[in-house]
Order: structure tokens, then C-alpha cells, then sequence
């Protein structure tokens, strides 16, 4: 029980990682690396709002979400909105979000080093005991906020013009354009909302796993293998897929090794290749 | 109303269309004849602000709109209804008829009550509200992408071949509401491979091949024209040999 | 400057620009390898302090690891995030065997390269059936899990600390010596790559890359090809791997990172990707610059990833293309359009026969009257529409059979259920004897199915010729014949029958639709089919050209080929075709001869519209 609910918190978070991606992806066709910078950002941004200017943890989870949301909307108009015009944006757009992600973090290291930070919480100190489940109130609240933060998404998608407007945009790009929707306005909105969410789960991790440089790193390619593994197109594949992958990692670093949990999600990737090699909630296309 | 002088367009280095120009008069149904890859496509998608064009001009009420995003020419009047209908397949019905309405900016009631009014045009529709777009017929699906145009309030209508993939008695009740659409004075630009029902349907035509205009006129005399009897009426023409 | 070298350089030049376009490159091409491997010979006498020859050396090793990842990003299309893991994967092979285990160094480098290779294989065979980001994303996760295991196999590999006193080569043990063989191995690299690019092999990874659908309908085992350049990719870096062990002399996990993965990426982009000295000059452009303004490894990447940003939006082809570019650019202007690199037409004897088109190479005479091919219920569903129900046909040999209906009617479909295009249908399929459910498109091509399609898929940078070469790939002598050379007669006769002759050298993409409809036909006759599947060949065609295009069916079909025609000409069907076929919503609403089929009254309310009954 213990591994289990463990398990599901880490799963929270890849789930809202891979849902910032999915979003982005859907949108700009981008698979967008640089998520994990605007993650570390986020934590960053945290770090000093809590232990520099010392304010309330909640404050420096606005902050993370306001800097890391001020670097997508940025990333958006100055790189990934050129990039789409190329001749091939979809090579040309890989390349570019993995500079991005490097520039990034080599910029962070540059101003404050590579030292590991703690952000300051004070849920981090409290160790909840509730039927025999012990695990400290941070984990917990990271796991609660991640699954709003996800609920509020699609609530936003369900339920509003703007969010109507986006999903549109997901299902038939073409269809979007038609009935007069910009697809230019559609892709900073997403950028927008997709890295305000990265920076709260930087916020959310940065008590627990210290912050630094590469702090986005694992989680990103754990996030990105989620949503490959939901074919890229499945937003409740790819949070099936989430949690399903912080259970096995749990499950993992408690039985079998600690060092070797961040391989596991590669095993996953493996084996779902193998079965579905394009996928496994895909559908076929019609080629004319 | 719509004025198309001299385009030229093409994707990459190759032409498409090479100095086309048509015009569409206020409330008037007109088609665009011609065999697949003639360039129909890529002219309805040039004039609706979804192809740049590469010489030419394209006026709508007197006014420039080449060089607009296809959002502000759907604020114009001008809107598409395009071929393949491109509607929001996990979306309901009523969401798509709703997203129609997206480049005005008016109430949810207001929208509502035209929705109800797109509806009556459309009974079939109606007890299909709340059901997926992607699970409808391709007819159903047909009507949804003509309704969710005409809830942006077009002036003129561009049609992409609306007849496409639809058994014989679904052609024609789309070209009898397309004619109805006409009716109410919204006029109509019908790009069309099935051009007996197209003929049927408007007042003037134009022949499009390998991206030119190589014939116009009026509906009478294209359906009189040999070349065009040859071409797009065809097998009347082998059966009558 | 003496006539020679200008000549040289000249030379030199316009095989730039052509391996640029990602064309085949000209035969003399190799020219330009004499020069780079003559500059780098040479520099050791000019640049001698010990440093400066370590410099240089690491240069020659990081450009070897580069052309093996240009392989895949330049022929591929594909970005690789895994080759500095696999890199430092052989590096740690040698190292290991080396040091903990005593192995004699040589045996320990070609241990390296072997590991390397099968960690390749590994790779790629696990990705490459699958399409777009896939691959980037599981290459990520490589770089990750390659520290992770490394970092945490502590045993074997003394974890985040390194190994220390890696030996250096037996006999290459000075600076100087060690800048030879990396020199010598850098050479052996790029003639493999220059051969490599002009082989079989390089022209079906471009047509590959250029539409994977396309190759695979001309006979190329897509999936195969991947697997095999990607191994090829592997197996280059992994001769990098041992050496960069001996330079470094002291190795730990971070080589394997994402960050030196990106670092590859950046001296192949922005020195230029998909030619033939790129790889080299990025690779000495950043690292000579980063070591000049003694640059940190961080601002390094920081500086060089912005440059590769410009590169993406302004450059393409990176520095070689570009001046490639502006090179051919300032020589036409200075004297006329230089003449195309590539092998010209020897106009041969008019069209007379087809020997090798004739069904008899392909499995026996050809009977007329035989039936070829035959599907019965033929069902395709998409989601909850059904694009093609219940439809049984069959074809004999030396017969034209139409299918009609109305666009979207599911003939585009059919087609693809037959050509193997499309996959998840029911019902069953034979042809020539074989039941056709489990072979792919590639095997289908192989038995004889030939195809054009709808919109038409070429090789759009590539000339005619170059399109027909590509598409006769698997007609080809088996080994030895390189170049683009129509000899055959083969090629020629297509060029006589398309009509395409004048226009063998241009550029498919500066054609018209017309003359681009006639290369589809033409590279789908170069397959060399006994059944050819024919989309709207006549669509676009002038009515002046459709005689030519009739005349060439007729005679086709009285060599013994069966042709499936989709058309909706009916005066060409009427001439042309035995039988027809009528879909309409994806079924069989008739079918019968031509004269049955106008008259068809179920066919006229259909398709020819009511106003005509």
C-alpha cells in the first residue's frame, strides 16, 4: 500500500507533464523538449521567491508557474512559431526544442551553478500516517495539485470558447483555420497554458528532488515516453499510461534497485514498441 | 461581390493555377467545373485565405482581402465549406454547429437560437444533437459541415465538392439545400465534379483545366457546350454516338 | 591561381552543391575528399605544438562520430539524440576489456566496434517500424538509460567516477601518431560514405526519406533499409568510440549525456547536413573556435545551439551548402547554367520492344485469359465508416479493367487493400497464385504489383532519370552497377514511351503536372509489374497527350500486363477497357462491359447523373 500511493504521487506528476506536452504537441506539432527547462525554471523561480525573498510556499508556486508560463510564451514567439514556416518544421522543430532545452539549462548553470537547491516547504517536514500509509504532506499535496491542475485542464477544454476553440484546433487543424480560428493565437494560448502548469510541477517537485540545471530532465523523457506510449494523441491513454509507469517505478526502487529507476520507463517504451510499433492507442490513416 | 482578377498559385516550385480570374454577383450561384487536379481545390482554398496566392488580386465587396487570414475573412461574410468537411470528429454535433459560430463574438443564447434556426434547415440533425460528428454518416456529416458554415452568417458560400462520396439520393438533397441556401439570398460558390447536378443548380459556370479557365457562361450554355458535354457529362455523349 | 586548380575547385564545388540538394552525387565528387585529407595530412607541419595536435585529433575522431550520425539524420531524416552514448558505449567496451580484463588493445577496439554495432541493431530494431517521433524520443531515452546503467553497473564500470590510464594504441602511442590513425580511419569513413551515397543502398534512403509509402511501392523493404543504415551508423561510430577512449584517457558517464548527443547534433547541422565534407567542417568549425577563444565546454553549446537556430531558419545545408550555394550561384552568373551533374541520356534506337517488360522474366509466359489476380469481399472500415464493403473482382491477363464511381466512392482504397498500402481489412486476395494478406507492400511489388497514385508521389528533387533509376532498383544486376547508367535499354525505352526523353535530366519538381503524371506512370512501369494499378493517370492530362497515354496502355496490355485503371474519362475508359467495375459508397453497384455499364440504370443515377438517364 505504501509503494502503491507513493507510486500514484509520482504518477500525478508525470500525468501533468505528459498532459503540458500532449497539449503542446497536439497544437504545434512540436514535441516539445524544452518543457523540461521551463520545469527547472519553475522550480528555480520557487527556490528564490521561498528562501531568497522568503515568502509563503504557495506564493513561489505562482511564481513558478508565472516565470515558467513568461518562457513559453517567449520560446513560442521567438523560436517555435519561425521554426513551423520551414520547409521541414518537423525535423526543424525537433532540433530547435532540443536547443532550447540545452540553452536553457547551460543559461541557468551559467547565472547560478550546478549546486542542488532545496526549495523551502513546510508541508515537507509533516509525515502523514493514515491507515498505516506514511508519506510526508509535500508528496501528498504534489500529487492532489498535479490531479487539479489536470481536472482544470479539461474542464477548461470541455467548457469555454477558448478551450472549445483549442480542441478544435486538436482534432482538425484544417477545420480550425476554416471556421475562423488562429491557429497562431491557438499555439500561445497552449504554450502558454502548458508551461504555467510545467512550472508548478517544477514547484511541486523542488522540495522533494532538490532543485537544479537538469532537475526536467528524467521527468521529461518520462513524460514524453508516457504520451508516445498513448500514441500521441490520447490524453487519458497518456494519464493511464502515467500513473501506470510511477506504480511500476515505485514498485521498482523498493524491491528491486534504487539507482536503476529511472531505466524502468525505458523498459516500458520497449516492450510497448515491440507490441505496437506505432503506438498503442493509434488509429490507421487513409493514404491517397 | 467577389471579384478573382489574373491569380496566379502553386505549391513549391510547381504552378497551379496560372492567371485565373471569375467573378461571383451578389446572391448568384455559380460553379466551378473540372476534372480532378484541374486546380478547383487549390482556387476555393486561395479565395477563402487558406493558400497564398503568388499574383493577382482577390476582392470580396469591393475590398482586398488576399493577404487576410482565413479568420478575418470569415468575419467578412466569406465563408468555406470544404471538401473532406473537416469537422471535429469527437465533438458533438452541437459543439460543431457552435465552433460555426466561433469568429462572432456573441452570446451563448444568441448562439443557441441559431443553432435552432441552422436546425430547421436541417430536421435530420435534430435529434442527432449530442452525438459525436465522426459517428454520423457520411450524409449526416455532409449536412453538419454546411451547417456549421452557415453559422458564421455568410454573404457567399464556398461548396468544395459537397456531393463527394454520397449515394445518388444524398446528392440530391444536398444540392436541393444548397439551392434553398441560394434562396435565401446567400450566394453560392459550387466547386463541383458531378457537373449535371451542379448545372442543374446555378445560374453561371466556369471550366477549369490544368489551372486555367477555359470556358464560361451561362448554366445553359455549358450544359449545350460539346467540349464540356465530352469532358464532364460524358457517357451521354458515348451512349448517343 | 594555376587553370588546374581552379578546374579542382570548380569541380569540387558543383559537387558540393549537388550532394546539397541531397541528390545523387556526381562521379567526381570523390575530388573533394583528395583536398580535405591532403589540408588535414599536411596541418601537423604547419600547427605543431603538442596541444594543438591534440586539438586536431579530437576534431578527426568527433568528425568520424559525425558522418556515422549524419548517416541517420541526413539520409534518414531522423534525429538522434543516442550517438554519443553509443560512442561512449565502444568506448567503455575497449576500456573495460583493457584495463580489467587484459585484452590485447586491437581485439579490445574491434570489441568496441562490435558492441557498439549490436547496441545499434538493438536500437534500431526496436524503433525503426515505427514512424515520426518515436524514434527521437526512444533515442532520449538511450542517452538516459546508457548513464543510468553505467553510472550504476559500479562493478564493471567504477560508476560516476571513471576509469583512469586508458592505453593508447600499440605503435600510436605520441600525440602525432595517434592524429594519423584517426586520419587514416576518418578517410576509410568518408570514401565509405561517398560510395555509399552513390550505391543502391544511398538511392533507396532517399527515396525513403522522401516518401517511405512510394519506395515501398516500388519493391524497397523499407523497414530493412532503416535497420541496415542504422547498423552501418552504428558501426562508424563505433571506430570512433576506441579512439576517443585512447585521446580522453580518462572516461566517465556524462560522454553518454543528452548534452554530447546535442553536441553531435550541432557540429553536423551547422556544418551541413547530407554532404559529403559537412560533418568534418562543422566539427572543426566549433571545436577549432571553442579552443581559439578558449571558450568553456557550457558556452560552447550555449553560443553554437543559437548559431544552429540561424541555421534552421537561413542556412540550409549548414556552411558547406551554403556556400555551395552562393558558389554555383556566382558561376552561373559568370557563365551560364553549368551543365547537371548527373549522367546524361545516350539517345538510343526509337522505342522498338520491351524485352525486359515482357511478363516472361516475371514468372513464367504470360496466357491470356489467366486469371492473375482475385479478391473476393473486400472489406475496409475506418472507425465506423466502411470505405470498401464487399467487393470481389478479378483480373486475367491481357485485360484493362476500369473502376469507376464517384470521388470518395473507396476506389482510392481498393487500391491501397491490393498494393498493400492499407492494412486491417477482411475478405481475401490473391495473386498470381499467392494469397497477398501477409505480404507486405515492398513483397507485393516484388511479385509484380505495380502502382501510381492519386496525387502524385515522386522524388521531387530528383530528375527523371533519377526517378526511374530508383524505381527499376529491383531489376538492377545484382551488384556492381553504381552509377545512374541506362544502358539496359530498359530506361531508355520508358523514356521513349513516357515521352519523357527531352526532359530526362530536369528536375522532377520544375516539370509540369502533366510530364509529372507521365514519371508516375513511368516509374511504376519501371517496377516492371505484371498487374499495374493505375489512379487517374488520364486526370490533368490534355486531351492531345491522351492518345499517347492510350496507345501506351493498349500495348501494354498486349504484351500480357493486366491493368486496373481508376479513371473518370469515360471516352478512355470506353476504348480502353474489357470489363468495369462501379463502386459507389464503397460498394459494387455493377459491373460488366462497357456498354452494359452506361446503360446501367443504377450506374447512370450514380454516377453520370440523373439529368442524363
Amino acid at each position: 500500500m505504501q509503494v502503491l500511493a507513493n507510486g500514484l504521487a509520482l504518477g500525478a506528476i508525470y500525468a501533468l507533464v505528459a498532459s503540458c506536452l500532449l497539449l503542446i504537441f497536439g497544437i504545434l506539432e512540436i514535441p516539445d523538449f524544452a518543457l523540461g527547462g521551463r520545469i527547472m525554471v519553475g522550480g528555480y523561480a520557487g527556490y528564490f521567491v521561498a528562501e531568497n525573498l522568503g515568502l509563503h510556499y504557495w506564493i513561489a508556486v505562482v511564481a513558478a508557474a508565472l516565470a515558467a508560463g513568461l518562457l513559453g510564451v517567449v520560446s513560442e514567439l521567438a523560436v517555435y512559431r519561425w521554426l513551423r514556416n520551414t520547409p521541414r518544421p518537423l525535423l526543424s522543430g525537433f532540433i530547435g526544442a532540443l536547443v532550447l532545452l540545452t540553452a536553457t539549462e547551460i543559461t541557468v548553470q551559467l547565472l547560478f551553478t550546478a549546486d542542488f537547491r532545496k526549495l523551502p516547504s513546510p508541508y515537507e517536514s509533516q509525515i502523514l500516517d493514515f491507515a498505516g500509509i506514511r508519506m510526508t504532506e509535500q508528496r501528498l499535496l504534489a500529487g492532489v495539485v498535479a490531479l487539479v491542475l489536470i481536472a482544470a485542464l479539461h474542464a477548461y477544454l470541455r467548457g469555454t470558447r477558448g478551450g472549445r476553440a483549442m480542441r478544435a484546433t486538436l482534432e482538425d487543424r484544417r477545420g480550425a483555420e476554416i471556421v475562423g480560428i488562429s491557429p497562431a493565437k491557438t499555439a500561445l494560448i497552449a504554450m502558454l497554458l502548458g508551461s504555467c502548469m510545467a512550472g508548478v510541477a517544477g514547484a511541486l517537485l523542488g522540495p522533494m528532488y532538490l532543485v537544479y540545471p537538469t532537475m526536467g530532465d528524467a521527468i521529461l523523457i518520462k513524460g514524453l515516453i508516457v504520451i508516445v506510449l498513448a500514441g500521441m494523441r490520447s490524453s487519458l491513454g497518456a494519464i493511464s499510461a502515467a500513473l501506470l509507469l510511477g506504480i511500476a517505478e515505485s514498485f521498482g526502487a523498493s524491491y528491486l534497485s534504487v539507482g536503476f529507476s529511472d531505466a524502468y520507463a525505458f523498459i516500458f517504451l520497449i516492450i510497448a514498441l515491440m507490441v505496437r510499433p506505432n503506438g498503442l492507442f493509434t488509429k490507421s490513416v487513409l493514404v491517397r | 461581390m467577389l471579384e478573382v482578377s489574373d491569380i496566379t498559385a502553386g505549391y513549391g516550385n510547381s504552378t497551379v493555377l496560372t492567371g485565373v480570374s471569375l467573378s461571383i454577383e451578389r446572391g448568384e450561384a455559380v460553379t466551378v467545373l473540372g476534372a480532378n487536379g484541374a486546380g478547383k481545390s487549390t482556387l476555393i482554398q486561395a479565395i477563402a485565405g487558406l493558400t497564398p496566392i503568388r499574383g493577382g488580386e482577390i476582392r470580396f465587396e469591393g475590398e482586398r482581402i488576399h493577404g487576410l487570414s482565413a479568420a478575418r475573412i470569415v468575419r467578412r461574410g466569406l465563408v468555406l465549406c470544404p471538401e473532406g468537411r473537416h469537422l471535429f470528429p469527437q465533438m458533438s454535433v452541437r459543439e460543431n454547429l457552435m465552433l460555426g459560430a466561433y469568429s462572432h463574438k456573441i452570446r451563448r443564447s444568441a448562439i443557441a437560437a441559431q443553432i435552432d434556426e441552422v436546425l430547421e434547415i436541417f430536421p435530420a440533425l435534430k435529434e442527432k444533437r449530442t452525438v459525436y460528428a465522426g459517428s454520423l454518416s457520411g450524409g449526416e456529416q455532409q449536412m453538419v459541415a454546411i451547417g456549421r458554415a452557415l453559422m458564421a452568417k455568410p454573404r457567399l458560400l464556398l461548396l468544395d465538392e459537397p456531393s463527394l462520396g454520397l449515394a445518388p439520393l444524398l446528392v440530391q438533397t444536398v444540392m436541393r439545400v444548397v439551392g434553398e441556401i441560394n434562396q435565401r439570398g446567400i450566394a453560392i460558390g459550387l466547386v463541383e465534379q458531378n457537373a449535371a447536378a451542379a448545372l442543374e443548380l446555378v445560374s453561371r459556370g466556369y471550366v477549369l483545366e490544368a489551372g486555367s479557365v477555359v470556358i464560361q457562361g451561362s448554366a445553359q450554355e455549358l450544359s449545350s457546350d460539346d467540349r464540356v458535354r465530352a469532358a464532364y457529362l460524358g457517357v451521354v455523349e458515348q451512349a448517343a454516338d | 591561381m594555376s587553370v588546374m586548380s581552379k578546374a579542382v575547385l570548380t569541380r569540387a564545388a558543383s559537387g558540393l552543391s549537388a550532394g546539397l540538394r541531397s541528390r545523387e552525387p556526381g562521379r567526381r565528387e570523390w575530388l573533394i575528399i583528395v583536398p580535405i585529407v591532403a589540408v588535414c595530412a599536411l596541418l601537423p607541419l604547419v600547427i605543431q605544438g603538442r596541444y594543438e595536435v591534440g586539438v586536431m585529433t579530437l576534431i578527426l575522431i568527433y568528425a568520424i562520430a559525425a558522418y556515422g550520425l549524419d548517416l541517420v539524420l541526413g539520409h534518414l531524416g531522423l534525429v538522434s539524440v543516442a550517438h554519443a552514448a553509443l560512442l561512449t558505449v565502444g568506448a567503455y567496451t575497449l576500456v573495460i576489456l583493457t584495463t580489467k580484463y587484459g585484452v590485447g588493445y586491437w581485439w579490445a577496439a574491434l570489441a568496441g566496434v562490435g558492441v557498439t554495432t549490436l547496441a545499434g541493431l538493438l536500437l534500431a530494431g526496436i524503433t525503426m517500424r515505427s514512424r515520426g517521433h518515436y524514434f527521437s524520443v526512444s533515442s532520449l531515452a538511450f542517452a538516459a538509460v546508457t548513464v543510468v546503467v553505467i553510472t550504476q553497473w559500479t562493478s564493471l564500470t567504477n560508476g560516476a567516477s571513471g576509469i583512469y590510464a586508458i592505453p593508447t594504441p600499440p605503435g600510436f602511442d605520441s600525440t602525432i601518431s595517434l592524429f594519423y590513425l584517426s586520419l587514416i580511419v576518418l578517410t576509410a569513413v568518408l570514401v565509405a560514405m561517398f560510395l555509399l551515397t552513390r550505391s543502391t543502398l544511398g538511392r533507396n534512403l532517399r527515396a525513403i526519406q522522401a516518401d517511405e509509402v512510394l519506395a515501398a511501392s516500388l519493391g524497397i523493404n523499407v523497414v530493412a533499409t532503416k535497420l541496415k543504415a542504422f547498423t552501418v551508423s552504428a558501426a562508424i561510430v563505433g571506430l570512433a568510440g576506441p579512439l576517443f577512449a585512447s585521446w580522453i584517457s580518462y572516461i566517465t558517464p556524462s560522454s553518454a549525456s543528452i548534452m554530447e548527443g546535442f553536441n553531435l547534433l550541432v557540429y553536423v547541422i551547422i556544418g551541413g547536413s547530407a554532404t559529403l565534407a559537412g560533418p568534418l567542417v562543422g566539427v572543426a568549425l566549433v571545436v577549432g573556435v571553442t579552443e581559439a577563444f578558449r571558450f568553456t565546454e557550457l558556452y560552447q553549446t550555449l553560443i553554437f545551439s543559437g548559431i544552429v537556430f540561424l541555421v534552421l531558419l537561413f542556412f540550409r545545408g549548414g556552411v558547406v551548402g551554403s556556400v555551395a550555394r552562393a558558389w554555383s550561384r556566382v558561376a552561373v552568373r559568370r557563365r551560364g547554367p553549368e551543365p547537371a551533374e548527373v549522367p546524361e541520356v545516350a539517345v538510343g534506337p526509337g522505342p522498338v520492344a520491351l524485352p525486359h517488360l515482357s511478363p516472361a522474366d516475371r514468372g513464367g509466359p504470360a496466357e491470356p485469359g489467366k486469371v492473375l489476380f482475385e479478391a473476393r469481399s473486400l472489406t475496409k472500415k475506418y472507425g465506423g465508416v466502411t470505405a470498401v464493403s464487399d467487393v470481389s473482382l478479378a483480373a486475367r491477363e491481357g485485360e484493362i479493367i476500369g473502376v469507376i464511381g464517384p470521388n470518395g466512392a473507396g476506389k482510392s482504397t481498393l487500391f491501397g487493400l491490393i498494393s498493400g498500402v492499407v492494412g486491417g481489412w477482411s475478405g481475401s486476395a490473391s495473386f498470381a497464385g499467392r494469397d497477398l494478406r501477409r505480404l507486405a507492400v515492398h513483397e507485393r511489388a516484388r511479385l509484380g504489383i505495380g502502382r501510381t497514385f492519386q496525387t502524385n508521389r515522386l522524388l521531387n528533387d530528383e530528375t527523371v532519370l533519377q526517378n526511374l533509376v530508383t524505381a527499376a532498383y529491383l531489376h538492377r544486376p545484382a551488384r556492381g552497377s553504381r552509377s545512374a547508367d541506362p544502358d539496359d535499354g530498359f530506361l531508355n525505352t520508358i523514356l521513349d514511351l513516357t515521352g519523357l526523353r527531352a526532359k530526362a535530366n530536369e528536375v522532377v519538381s520544375g516539370l509540369s503536372i502533366e510530364e509529372q503524371k507521365l514519371v508516375g506512370v513511368g516509374m511504376a512501369l519501371a517496377v516492371r509489374p505484371r498487374m499495374l494499378l493505375l489512379d487517374e493517370p488520364f486526370a490533368g492530362l490534355r486531351e492531345s497527350e491522351t492518345p499517347r497515354l492510350m496507345r501506351l496502355l493498349e500495348w501494354l496490355r498486349d504484351q500480357g500486363m493486366v491493368i486496373l485503371l481508376v479513371e473518370h474519362k469515360m471516352r478512355v475508359l470506353m476504348s480502353l477497357c474489357s470489363h468495369v467495375y462501379v463502386l459507389d459508397s464503397g460498394q459494387l453497384i455493377a459491373e460488366g462491359s462497357p456498354d452494359q455499364i452506361v446503360n446501367d440504370p443504377r450506374v447512370i443515377s450514380a454516377y453520370l447523373g440523373t439529368k442524363n438517364a
